[in-house]
């Protein structure tokens, strides 16, 4: 008996205490429109939620290493442009290019965070507008080709499942690989104490310049998926991303001073925005309250984990 | 003590740079482009250059005492809208449209500074949050359309030239500059918040009141940008969603170019002025080479983004 009970306590403790917030909003989403238990209500759901959970992820890693970046909305505005302009010639490799680019300005952003060391906000800040700005010179309407191929890759549920949350869980299978691994374990310890991940041979600048790198590619895949749900290229559908992935983030359980973030919590962070949005909608409010249902979620979230924070301390 | 001595005498000089840095490009461009370095294109840069330096004002004080403020362009639509609003819907004379629209921005800074102040969420965080908010109320008031402005006292006020040849956007610049530059340089206000800026802790053993501080200058920052608002409205004879939304980037960049420490605890207005004027005149040069708005955002991103790496590597040398 009692074996069995610690056995559940093991099991409770590795899910973050953001699914329960979680599960109580799909429940009302559930009982106000039950059509969302269908196949198709599943597969739309998950469109919406993976799109926000990847670039939730994008947010937290870089909050596990006490920053910010302010840029990620910019690069899935400059992913959906560059597959959007480079599809029709390169095909399936404009995906790839497009990694690499959203990856080097990962790099650019983490170097002058980590060697310059001007605060990451600030340096996120100046780079989205340099990464926004471009997306805008490449393509100021939206517009392109995008390829039957990437919209059946997101848009389809051939194994019950749909393929968008297949997208999310290949991510996170990678995230789970990544963080046993040195570099991994370094991004908690840096997080943690930068002074003490310094003594202990640890390399703070690697770790914040692999955090942005890390979430610059996880932006990008985010823009990817946005590509295949609106099969086309435009360089402003990206910019409600980074309030909602600080939203998710605070949500999902992270902490700013850095060192304390699951990618579970960063999903469960995203199912709520996700939802409550839908929840929004289905109640018949007007799009025009979205934005403040959003600021106002944002500020709850904050303020909750400031107070939680706080009580833990004192 | 010793550091916050060395970031006052530090401050005396740097202001001067982006001066000349503006005496520069100003000659550069007059002899590159005719038509351009007159008297009249120098009026005319100063007066857009004025809109953009009553926003940093509040931006200043923000950074010098360590926080930042992304709420400002959305609290300049804010404060243009529901002045717009309510003097058309509400048949208010046009002074009580003003102080609805400046009632409207100061509710966001007090926001803000409880948020932020009181409840110690960080800054950049809260006025992210205060900037969705209010880009959310502009539309509900607006429903998404322009408004016109039909008071031609107030427009003839703001763009024509009146006493000593400046409108009453440049008049308004003025007193806002000569009171921030006194307020900052001259008065315990301003010590304070360069404290406060440089150590919030030592702050408290030094017996302020962090916490009043950080409020007053959330809210000051709010009247700055109604005040743009109410003079972009008067410019431009009408109200829209977005109108202000450019002003929350540049405001930084241009706080940034005067010399104040992105880390706060130094900084002076006057070298906003020269920020605001040097950054308004690349704007008003990239214009006239029908660089996109894109283009322009991006280049003014890469600005800020060199002249953040160039100060923070001088200062850190020189330490």
């Amino acid at each position: 008996m009692m074996k069995a009970h610690s056995a559940f306590r093991k099991m409770a403790s590795r899910i973050p205490l953001a699914f329960v917030p979680a599960a109580i909003v799909l429940c009302i989403n559930i009982v106000l429109n039950p059509h969302i238990l269908s196949l198709r209500g599943i597969n739309n759901l998950s469109l919406q939620i993976v799109t926000i959970a990847l670039a939730v992820m994008a947010q937290t890693l870089v909050v596990l290493v006490r920053e910010l970046d302010m840029s990620v909305g910019a690069v899935v505005c400059l992913t959906t442009v560059l597959v959007g302009s480079t599809m029709g010639t390169l095909h399936i490799f404009s995906l790839v290019l497009v990694l690499v680019i959203a990856a080097a300005f990962g790099l650019f952003s983490g170097l002058i965070v980590a060697y310059v060391k001007i605060p990451g906000i600030v340096v996120t800040l100046a780079t989205s507008m340099i990464i926004g700005g471009l997306a805008l010179v490449i393509m100021p309407q939206p517009g392109g080709t995008v390829e039957e191929f990437l919209g059946r890759l997101v848009n389809d549920q051939p194994l019950l499942l749909p393929n968008s949350f297949l997208i999310l869980l290949v991510v996170m299978m990678v995230w789970k690989y990544f963080k046993n691994t040195k570099f991994g374990s370094a991004l908690f310890a840096v997080g943690g104490n930068p002074f003490s991940a310094y003594a202990s041979g640890l390399s703070v600048e690697g770790a914040k310049i692999a955090a942005y790198v890390g979430s610059a590619l996880l932006a990008a895949v985010a823009g990817i998926v946005v590509c295949g749900k609106t099969m086309t290229g435009d360089a402003t559908i990206g910019n409600p991303y980074t309030l909602s992935s600080i939203a998710g983030t605070v949500l999902g359980g992270a902490s700013f001073m850095g060192g304390v973030a699951t990618m579970k919590g960063a999903v469960a962070g995203a199912l709520i925005i996700g939802v409550l949005v839908n929840i929004l909608f289905f109640l018949g409010l007007s799009s025009h309250y979205q934005n403040i249902a959003e600021g106002i979620i944002l500020l709850a979230a904050v303020v909750i984990s400031v107070f939680a924070n706080r009580d833990g301390k004192d | 003590m010793k550091l916050a001595d060395r970031n006052l005498n530090r401050n005396s000089l740097r202001f001067v740079v982006p001066y000349l840095l503006f005496i520069l490009c100003w000659l550069v461009v007059s002899l590159a482009v005719h038509g351009y370095g007159t008297i009249g294109h120098f009026l005319y840069v100063v007066q857009f250059a004025g809109l953009l330096g009553i926003v940093a004002a509040g931006q200043t004080l923000v950074i010098v005492s360590g926080g930042i403020d992304l709420s400002v362009g959305a609290l300049v639509t804010l404060s243009a809208v529901i002045a717009t609003q309510t003097a058309f819907s509400a048949h208010l004379a046009f002074p009580f449209a003003v102080l609805a629209g400046l009632l409207g921005s100061v509710a966001f800074g007090v926001l803000n500074g409880i948020g932020i102040g009181l409840i110690r969420i960080p800054p950049l965080i809260m006025t992210l949050a205060s900037l969705t908010i209010a880009n959310g109320v502009s539309l509900l008031v607006t429903n998404g359309a322009p408004h016109e402005v039909r008071d031609p006292g107030f427009q003839a006020w703001v763009v024509k030239p009146g006493a000593l040849g400046i409108n009453g956007i440049l008049q308004t610049w003025i007193l806002i500059s000569v009171i921030l530059v006194f307020m900052m340089g001259w008065t315990s206000f301003g010590k304070k918040i360069q404290f406060l800026g440089s150590s919030p802790k030592a702050t408290i053993y030094a017996g302020y009141r962090p916490k009043s501080l950080i409020l007053v200058v959330y809210i000051f920052s709010a009247i700055f940008s109604g005040i743009t608002g109410m003079l972009l409205i008067g410019f431009t004879g009408n109200s829209y969603l977005g109108m202000g939304d450019s002003y929350s980037l540049i405001s930084i960049a241009a706080v940034v170019m005067g010399g104040t420490s992105i880390l706060g605890g130094s900084g002076s207005y006057l070298g906003t002025i020269a920020g605001a004027l040097l950054l308004t005149l690349i704007a008003s040069v990239l214009t006239l080479f029908q660089v996109s708005g894109g283009g322009q955002m991006a280049i003014e991103g890469a600005i800020l983004l060199l002249l953040m790496i160039a100060y923070t590597t001088a200062i850190r040398t020189r330490d």
